[in-house]
Formats: C-alpha cells, sequence, structure tokens
C-alpha cells in the first residue's frame, strides 16, 4: 500500500514538473520522433522496393519461377515460337510483352518518366491449374480473378493504386475519371483502357493489361518473354529440364531468381541506405541520450526531495521508465505516419535511382502498419534502453550523495585513461577489419569503430584543444579567453551532445568527400572514355557503315555477347581499335600502356575492368579461358590491363571490334568520328532512310552532361539523409548548449554587470558555440577523410567492386565546414537573441 | 558627488502595486562611504539595482557629479548604462561572483581591461593592500570565502571608479573576516577617493562608515553621521 502511495505520489510530482522542464521534454519527443520517422522512412523504401523487385515481372501471377528470353537482340522471341512451345505441350507458358509510354491527358504530359505498359496472355494464364489454386486459396486473389476476368472481356488495365493516384495528381484533376483519358505518347495518340487499381507489389510501376489490348495499342510490339507459370516438386524441375532442351538456339531459359546479379547490387544501394539509417540511429541514440541526460537533471531537484520524503529509488527510475516506454508509443505512432509520409514524398526519387542504377523497375510496396509498429517501436525502445543506462547511473549516483563532492582527481585519470583505451581498441580493431574483412557487414562495423573511437579521441582531447586555443588568444583579448575558458565548462556538460554533431560531421565529409571522389573519377573517365563526337543508339538492321564511309565518318559498332565463366554471366565487349579510342582508355592497372595497347589490338591480350578483376581476383599477367567473340572457341588470354568502368553492374572483358562477328553479337551503340558537316551530312542520309535520330544520335558532350546529371540523382537521397542527420545533430547540440547555457547565466550576468554590452555578450555566447562546433569540425575531418577512404576502398570494393583514387577538395571541405557552422548559426541564434533581450534586472538575481 | 533626489520605484505584485521607494532623497559626497540597512524587502538591493543602472525607477533623478561631468542615471540610454558600468562602478555582491574559469589576477585585469584603465602596478599595490599578491594566479574556487570577497573587493576598485555599490559583501562570512573584510573594503574606498554604498544587516560593518541611514517605509533615514 505504502509503496502504491509512493508511486502514486512520484507520478504526479513528475507530470508536475513537465511545467518546468517543457524544453527538455519536447527535445526528447522531438529526438524519438526523428529516430522513428526516420527509421520508418528507411524501413517503407527499402521494403517497397525489395517487395517490388522480388517480384518483378511476376504481374499477378503465382509461381514465376523462370522465363524464356531471346539470347540476343538479333533474333527476337516471335509469336511463332510461343505457338511452337505451347504445341509441344508446354501449357505452364504465358507469354508478355511489355514497352514504355509516356502517356497524355488531353495536352498534358501525366508522366515524368516513361511508364511500363504491359501486356499479359491472361487466357493462358487463367486457365491455368496453379493460376486457379491460388484464386480458392485467396480471398483477395479472387476479387483480382473478378477484375482479371474484365480484361479480356471488357476494356480494362491495371495498376497499383498509388500509380493511379500519382497520374491524377499529375494531371492536377479531381476528376476521378481520369483513369478513362489517358491517351498513348501523344495527345491524339490510342486511348488507354479505364485503369482499375490492385494492391498488388508485383504490378511495379507498370499498367498492366491482356495481350490481345496490349497489341492493339502497340501493334509494333514484340513478346518481351515467356513465364514460366510452375507447380513446386521434382515434376517442374523435369519439366523445365525438357522444355530447356528444346527451346530453339535464339531463347534461353534463365531464372527469375537469377536476377542474383541485380540482388546483389540493389543489395549494395540498400545496404547505402541501410548505412545512413543505422547512422541515423546512432545520432539519435546520441540525441535521446543528451535529451535524457538534461530532464533528469532538470528534474534533479524535484527527484531529491523526492528521495527526502521517502520514495524509494526504485520508484523513481520505474515511473520514469514507464514515462520514456509511454513517450516512445507516442512517437512511434506519430512517427510512422510521418515515416510513410516522408517515404511517399521522395520514392519517385528512389524508383528513378535504382532504374538508372540497375535497370531495375521499381513500383509500390505493401507495408503492413503494424509489422512496421513493432519493428520502430522494439528498435526505438532498445535504442532508448540503451540511452536511459548512463543518465540512470548518473541520478543514481547522485540521489546516493547527500552533497557536491569536489572534483576528483583520480576519478578524472580514471576517465581519461579509460577513453584512450576505447580509442586505441577501436582504431586497432577498424585497422585489423579493414585489412582482414571481407563481408560488408563487418565493414560497417569498422566504419562504426572508426567513429566510434574518433568520438573517444575527441571527448578525450576537447578541453585540452579548447586549453590550447585559449592560451593562443592574447592577454589583451581578455573577454575571448573568457568565453572560451567557458566553452570548456560547456564542453564538459555537453559531451553527448558534441559528440552527436561529430559523427554527423563525420559521416558529412566522409560521404560528401567519397561522392566528390566518385563524381571526378566518373567525370574525367566519362571525359576521355567517351572519345567519339557523336553516339548512335539504333537497333535496325540497316547496315549503316557503309552510309558513315560515303560521309567520311569513322563509325565503330560496339558489340557485345554475355557469356558465362565461372558460373557467373559476364559481358564481351567490343572496343574500337583507333588512335582517338587508345588515347580514350582509362586504366587502373597496366604495366606498360604502349605495349598493352600493341598486345589488345593484336588480339594478343585483353583488358578487364575493375568489377571483373576484384570479383574473380584476377590480377595482371594471369592467363584466362574465354570463349572467342565471334567462333566461341576457348582461348587462354592474358589480362593486360585492369580498366576503370564506373557504374557498369558487369563483369566486363575488352576484345578488339574486329574479333567481334555481327552475325552473332548484339549491338545498339554506334561511335562516331567526324566534324560537325560530316555528321549532319550523316543525318540527313539516315533520316532519308526513316531512321528516327532526333532521340538516338546524342552528342557526346549531351551525353556526359546526361551521365552526371544521373549521377548527380543517384546521390540525391544520401544528400538528403546527409543533412537531416546534420540538422538533427546540431539541433540536439544547440539544444545542449542552450539548456547547459542556464548554468552558465551568472557568470554572463556578472560580465554584463561589468558594463559588457548585450551585443558583445551575445557575440560572446555565439562565439562560444561554435567554438565548441568548429573544434568537433576539426576533429570530425581526419576521421571523415579516414571514412571517405574505407568506403572507396574497403567498402565500394566488396559491394560494387570498382575503386577510384580519393579527392581531397579544400573546397568541399570548406563547404561542409561552411554548411555545418551555417545550420549550428541559424538554430542557436534565435534563442540567443531571445535570451539577451531579456531585460537585465530579471537576470541579475542570478547573482545573489 | 552622488546626488539621489525623489526617487520613487514600485513593483507589481499579482494583486497590487507595491511602492518600495517613495520619493528617497540622500546626497553622499565624493570619496565618502554611507551604510544602509532595514530589514528584509525594504528595498535596499532595489536602490543599489537602480544606482547601478541595471533597473529604471518609476520617476526621481540620480545624479553623479564628477569633476569634468554630471551623469543623469535615469535618462541614460543602454550604451550609457553599459559605458558607465564600465568606468564609474564598482560593484560587490553577497556571493563573491568571481568568474570561476580565469585566476585572481584576470579576475582584475578585466574590468580595467574594458574601462582602458589597464595600470599593472595599481593591480599589484591593490593586490598587496588587500593581503592577497601571492594568490593572484590561482583560480577563485582555490580560495576560502574571505579570500573570495577580498578579490570582489580587488575587482570592484580595479578600474578606480568613482562609486563603489556592495550588496551585503559580508553575507556569507564568519564574524572575524565579516570585520577584516569590511574593514578593508571602508578603508580601500577611502585610500581611493571612491564614494562607498554598503548595504549591510550587521551593525557592527554599518559601523565602519561615515555615515549609517536605515531604510523606512521607502525613504533613507540618518542615523549617525561622522562627517
Amino acid at each position: 500500500m505504502v509503496i502504491n502511495a509512493s508511486y502514486f505520489y512520484f507520478a504526479r510530482m513528475l507530470l508536475q514538473s513537465y511545467r518546468h522542464t517543457k524544453f527538455s521534454l519536447v527535445m526528447l519527443l522531438s529526438a524519438l520522433l526523428i529516430a522513428t520517422s526516420g527509421l520508418s522512412a528507411v524501413l517503407v523504401i527499402n521494403h517497397s522496393a525489395k517487395q517490388s523487385y522480388e517480384q518483378e515481372a511476376t504481374y499477378l501471377l503465382p509461381n514465376v519461377s523462370h522465363q524464356i528470353v531471346a539470347k540476343n537482340q538479333h533474333q527476337a522471341l516471335s509469336k511463332d515460337d510461343y505457338a511452337a512451345l505451347k504445341r509441344l505441350g508446354f501449357s505452364e507458358l504465358v507469354a508478355y510483352a511489355t514497352s514504355k509510354h509516356q502517356l497524355y491527358q488531353g495536352d498534358k504530359l501525366v508522366n515524368k518518366r516513361r511508364i511500363s505498359l504491359t501486356g499479359i496472355d491472361l487466357v493462358s494464364a487463367i486457365a491455368l491449374p496453379t493460376f486457379q489454386q491460388k484464386m480458392r486459396n485467396d480471398q483477395r486473389a479472387q476479387a483480382d480473378n473478378n477484375l482479371l476476368g474484365l480484361a479480356f472481356s471488357a476494356n480494362v488495365a491495371f495498376s497499383h493504386p498509388s500509380l493511379i493516384k500519382r497520374l491524377t495528381q499529375a494531371a492536377s484533376s479531381t476528376d476521378s475519371t481520369v483513369n478513362t483519358k489517358l491517351s498513348l505518347d501523344s495527345p491524339a495518340g490510342q486511348l488507354l483502357p479505364e485503369l482499375q487499381a490492385i494492391d498488388d507489389a508485383s504490378l511495379g510501376n507498370d499498367i498492366v493489361l491482356d495481350i490481345k489490348s496490349y497489341f492493339r495499342l502497340v501493334p509494333n510490339g514484340e513478346i518481351s518473354g515467356l513465364l514460366w507459370l510452375g507447380q513446386s516438386g521434382n515434376n517442374n524441375n523435369a519439366r523445365l529440364q525438357s522444355l530447356a532442351a528444346q527451346l530453339p538456339a535464339h531463347l534461353t531459359l534463365i531464372a527469375m531468381t537469377s536476377g542474383e546479379q541485380q540482388g546483389e547490387l540493389t543489395k549494395s544501394f540498400h545496404l547505402n541506405l541501410l548505412a545512413m539509417a543505422l547512422l541515423m540511429f546512432v545520432v539519435c541514440l546520441f540525441i535521446v541520450l543528451n535529451a535524457v541526460n538534461l530532464l533528469l537533471n532538470a528534474r534533479m531537484p524535484w527527484l531529491k526531495i523526492s528521495r527526502q520524503l521517502g520514495i524509494s529509488r526504485g520508484a523513481i527510475f520505474f515511473i520514469q521508465a514507464v514515462e520514456l516506454l509511454l513517450f516512445n508509443l507516442l512517437a512511434c505512432g506519430v512517427g510512422i505516419v510521418l515515416g510513410m509520409y516522408l517515404a511517399n514524398l521522395v520514392s519517385p526519387t528512389v524508383q528513378a535511382t535504382l532504374e538508372s542504377l540497375y535497370n531495375v523497375t521499381v513500383g509500390f510496396g505493401n507495408v503492413s502498419f503494424l509489422s512496421l509498429f513493432m519493428q520502430v517501436f522494439s528498435i526505438s525502445l532498445v535504442g532508448s534502453a540503451l540511452a536511459l543506462m548512463l543518465p540512470f547511473r548518473q541520478v543514481n549516483l547522485a540521489l546516493n550523495q547527500t552533497k557536491t563532492l569536489p572534483p576528483n582527481h583520480h576519478q578524472h585519470r580514471r576517465w581519461q585513461t579509460l577513453l584512450l583505451s576505447i580509442a586505441s581498441s577501436l582504431a586497432l580493431f577498424t585497422l585489423l577489419i579493414v585489412n582482414f574483412a571481407s563481408q560488408l557487414w563487418l565493414l560497417l562495423i569498422a566504419v562504426a569503430c572508426l567513429i566510434l573511437g574518433g568520438c573517444a579521441l575527441l571527448l578525450l582531447s576537447y578541453s585540452s584543444v579548447l586549453a590550447l586555443i585559449c592560451r593562443v588568444i592574447p592577454e589583451r583579448l581578455l573577454l575571448f579567453r573568457v568565453s572560451v575558458k567557458q566553452s570548456i565548462a560547456l564542453s564538459s556538460k555537453s559531451k553527448i551532445a558534441c559528440c552527436a554533431f561529430f559523427i554527423a560531421a563525420t559521416s558529412n565529409i566522409g560521404m560528401n568527400l567519397m561522392v566528390d571522389s566518385f563524381r571526378g573519377a566518373t567525370l574525367s573517365w566519362l571525359d576521355t572514355r567517351l572519345a567519339a563526337d557523336y553516339y548512335l543508339y539504333y537497333k535496325g538492321e540497316q547496315d549503316l557503315t557503309d552510309i558513315a564511309k560515303q560521309e567520311g565518318i569513322i563509325l565503330s559498332k560496339l558489340l557485345e555477347n554475355d557469356i558465362d565463366y565461372q558460373g557467373l554471366t559476364i559481358q564481351q565487349y567490343s572496343y574500337p581499335s583507333t588512335e582517338t579510342f587508345k588515347n580514350a582508355m582509362v586504366y587502373y592497372q597496366v604495366e606498360d600502356k604502349e605495349q598493352a595497347w600493341q598486345a589488345f589490338t593484336a588480339n594478343q591480350g585483353i583488358f578487364v575492368n575493375q568489377q571483373f578483376a576484384f570479383h574473380f581476383n584476377a590480377a595482371l599477367g594471369d592467363s584466362i579461358n574465354l570463349p572467342e567473340p565471334s567462333t566461341e572457341v576457348i582461348t587462354a588470354y592474358n589480362i593486360v590491363g585492369i580498366v576503370y568502368d564506373f557504374g557498369n553492374p558487369s563483369k566486363q572483358v575488352l576484345f578488339p571490334v574486329q574479333t567481334f562477328s555481327s552475325a552473332r553479337s548484339a549491338s545498339s551503340i554506334y561511335a562516331l568520328e567526324g566534324s560537325e558537316q560530316q555528321v549532319q551530312a550523316f543525318k540527313n542520309q539516315l533520316v532519308k532512310l526513316n531512321i528516327d535520330i532526333d532521340n538516338s544520335l546524342i552528342k557526346t558532350a549531351d551525353l556526359l552532361a546526361m551521365s552526371m546529371q544521373t549521377f548527380d540523382r543517384t546521390f540525391l537521397i544520401t544528400d538528403g539523409l546527409n543533412v537531416v542527420t546534420l540538422l538533427v545533430a546540431a539541433l540536439s547540440l544547440a539544444c545542449a548548449i542552450i539548456v547547459l547555457s542556464k548554468d552558465m547565466k551568472p557568470q554572463n550576468m556578472l560580465l554584463r554587470s561589468l558594463g559588457v554590452s548585450r551585443l558583445t555578450s551575445q557575440i560572446l555566447a555565439l562565439f562560444q558555440y561554435l567554438l565548441l562546433c568548429i573544434v568537433a569540425l576539426i576533429f570530425a575531418s581526419p576521421f571523415g577523410i579516414m571514412l571517405s577512404w574505407i568506403l572507396i576502398n574497403a567498402i565500394n570494393y566488396h559491394a560494387f567492386q570498382w575503386t577510384y583514387p580519393l579527392q581531397i577538395n579544400v573546397f568541399t571541405l570548406l563547404q561542409i565546414y561552411a554548411v555545418s557552422l551555417s545550420v549550428v548559426l541559424l538554430i542557436i541564434f534565435i534563442p540567443t537573441l531571445r535570451a539577451s533581450r531579456k531585460p537585465l534586472i530579471e537576470d541579475i538575481r542570478w547573482l545573489n | 558627488m552622488l546626488s539621489i533626489k525623489n526617487l520613487c520605484k514600485s513593483y507589481q505584485d499579482v494583486k497590487e502595486t507595491r511602492l518600495i521607494l517613495k520619493e528617497l532623497s540622500v546626497e553622499v559626497a565624493q570619496g565618502t562611504s554611507i551604510s544602509i540597512q532595514g530589514e528584509s524587502g525594504s528595498g535596499k538591493s532595489t536602490l543599489l539595482h537602480l544606482l547601478a543602472t541595471l533597473d529604471k525607477p518609476d520617476s526621481g533623478d540620480i545624479m553623479l557629479h564628477s569633476a569634468t561631468q554630471i551623469l543623469d542615471l535615469v535618462k541614460f540610454s543602454e550604451s550609457q548604462a553599459d559605458e558607465y558600468r564600465k568606468r564609474q562602478l564598482g560593484i560587490i555582491f553577497q556571493k563573491y561572483n568571481l568568474i570561476d574559469c580565469i585566476t585572481v589576477m584576470e579576475n582584475l585585469l578585466l574590468p580595467a581591461q574594458l574601462s582602458k584603465t589597464l595600470d599593472q602596478a595599481y593591480l599589484d599595490k591593490l593586490l598587496t593592500t588587500l593581503g592577497m599578491e601571492r594568490h593572484k594566479n590561482k583560480l577563485p574556487n582555490q580560495l576560502s570565502g574571505g579570500e573570495q570577497q577580498r578579490i570582489a573587493i580587488a575587482r570592484a576598485l580595479a578600474h578606480k571608479p568613482q562609486l563603489v555599490l556592495a550588496d551585503e559583501p559580508t553575507g556569507n562570512l564568519d564574524s572575524k573576516n565579516s570585520a577584516v573584510v569590511s574593514q578593508l573594503l571602508v578603508d580601500t574606498c577611502k585610500h581611493l577617493n571612491t564614494t562607498l554604498i554598503l548595504v549591510t544587516h550587521s551593525q557592527k560593518v554599518a559601523n565602519l562608515t561615515q555615515s549609517q541611514y536605515v531604510l523606512l517605509d521607502g525613504r533613507l533615514q540618518m542615523i549617525s553621521s561622522t562627517l
């Protein structure tokens, strides 16, 4: 009974204390809210993207395990091939055709990026036992089935509700019948059937309809593939083997999950996203820790009174733990809603990034609110519990003490030794992992160790560095010395917030330097590698060599073969042997450029890209067995050069153009070397042959600009998360400083009583706060550079199989400093201004 | 000379307006010392805050006459008030209130630097007078309460102000230290020809000054004077 009464009393006291601890409470709730919303956004993006490409090209169809596609673009998969395979008894096959289009509502273009229109042979699909079984087991599928039934009985197409919503929004229309008024590729194009919403991630970003309707809308379309809707069991495997054996030579059977390569790459993207989310989590952890610390400090008088009134420590901690649990629940609920909104906001960018990077279509996922809530709540609870440990321990110690003890130098030394040991151990650990580990998760741990080691070093040296700065300030600027010395006191009380800012600044510097280096390397590589004057994308049969020759243009056809090497599909790619392309080659490793080029052009050596070399552990001088590009005869080739090939997901081997046979190899890209006049004449010739050159003949400078645009878009999300993390950390630091600066008030008022003006005291306050940030930034710089080195040489190496030189651009560093300091200044300026506006007499009471 | 005429100051309470100072008038000659006693809440600290230009009166005048100029404290702008506190005024608070992150000597240097009247020899002499020269490189928290208050006195006099306001300067000290510190304060001000206005509860401390006043019903009443 006594215990119940004391719990009740303490809970009431806690509620009453809220009036006096508003700022700390708001900070704690904001930290939790930012953490949960950020985490939810990343989880939703990850989940949707994964779900989307895992089910890519399955279009509502169950058990799609394999598909048949054409081996190369020379001989496409035809309707006859489909009919022939059906006649052979392979009824599990369902044809689909897909092409990208633009949609108009009236004169208005409603989609910025082209949308895939996909036709499926629904008649064959619905007749399959697999499909019917799905309908029997799944009620929602039954509803979908009714809709699918409409597809061939009526003029209907399907898409994800989110896509319909986006199209409607783009049309700026409140007209609910917008989906019946969409025309294909031009305002006067064919009208699309009415869109029906089906909430299924497998629809991706596509509009799906019956294949007959598709061919009516796209008369020149071709079958893209034949999906295999098999049943599980040995019989299915046997039938698949039989199908593979009976396939015509120009077709190939591939497993849907053989997007392993794609999966690996997208994994890297998600890893990147997850790493950023983890970073945000760590920063938020520090912020929550900081907020709890401040809250408990502000509450300390109430806690002490409660102890004096006989309330047990158990009751005090229990009620506060329950309080934090409730805060977590509240923050999770609101945070998830915010996170979902945020994810929805950035999803077009994510989709564009994944599509441009990995050529995968990303649509909309179905995320369960409950499972998301459970994930976010459990993570935030674990984080809060971790963040609670240290402040609770301090409160426990404080409640045991009857009076404030003087600073204990022995304890201080012990703390310094501990920090030094932590910093050294983490540095050693990072070094070991980076040198010997090859798993990505271990490398991410190395990154965490590096950053935490930096934190330990910062805590160890903060006051020493500030004291050093203080010594540098001349005695005649005593006021500034006072300010620096006050910063030392402030830094010892705002350690956690300073660490959060340090982490954000380090990651910001690391990521920015990495992106900057990557951008620089890519730009220089593309600039050199795109040696021709123009590039032509042409899939047609027409031989363009003679036309080019007539106009005096050097036309190099870029040919490629997909081959198997050590169980993986790799690319054989042609590389022109002209002088221009010789100079355009950008080597990562080569012994003698001249000799290597001679060996290459004489077909006595090959170049491999970094992706190939790193994946297969191939080095210069190694001999590897590969099929000869034109004859497919296995031949031994010497690697004479390893070349840069940024952005290419494939492992690639380069051969001279003359070793390829046009009959066997696919080609859609031509490199053109010639003057403006010659190219203009060549263009005229192509127009006469009815070849569309508007979108396919691209000037190299435009191609370079387009590539760099794609590049920049790719890192938009990383940039965004970087800024958010920095903002959050700066906010935390600012809040901590502002709360703690209450402790400094008597000293500042003393200065005011000595005649220091309001403006000077404002400047001194800002100087103090900025000094803390500048020191954190100075510490963050070497750690940011090391982080960047690890990202480029370890994480990129294992995730993408390419590396590039680290470029430390002083301008980039200065830009990061300026942005970081501006963010802090912006956040602390208003409270500092407000604080100094208070009448002096109100604050002077602090002095007595 | 410090001249206060018909000074009024009121505070707005929750229910009513409380008139703390009611047409208070007094004149203090340059280089003399006066003490003010009175009950808690009688307005002693309020009077000091008005003299320090930390607060504004409802009405009345406060004039500070020096050899070269007459300062009308009530009409000061904020920057003039800052300048006045910087150059003409020294304040001593009850809780010593030294800047704890800098040394004793730096605490003295600061007002001298702010008023641009730095005289190292004078500061050394001041510390010697107060018996604190051997502590000049120590931090305030390495000193006892009595020692800290001596430094506070030195700091208040470091820039050779015309007027020193002391608000219960010995309130936190034991009787022995209280007597020593008060005597030092009065003697040093006299020696420097600085006007001293000392608020205290202690009769012993009050007796050290040349004139003793009590603040009663918002007005100053002289109890005794040796002038």
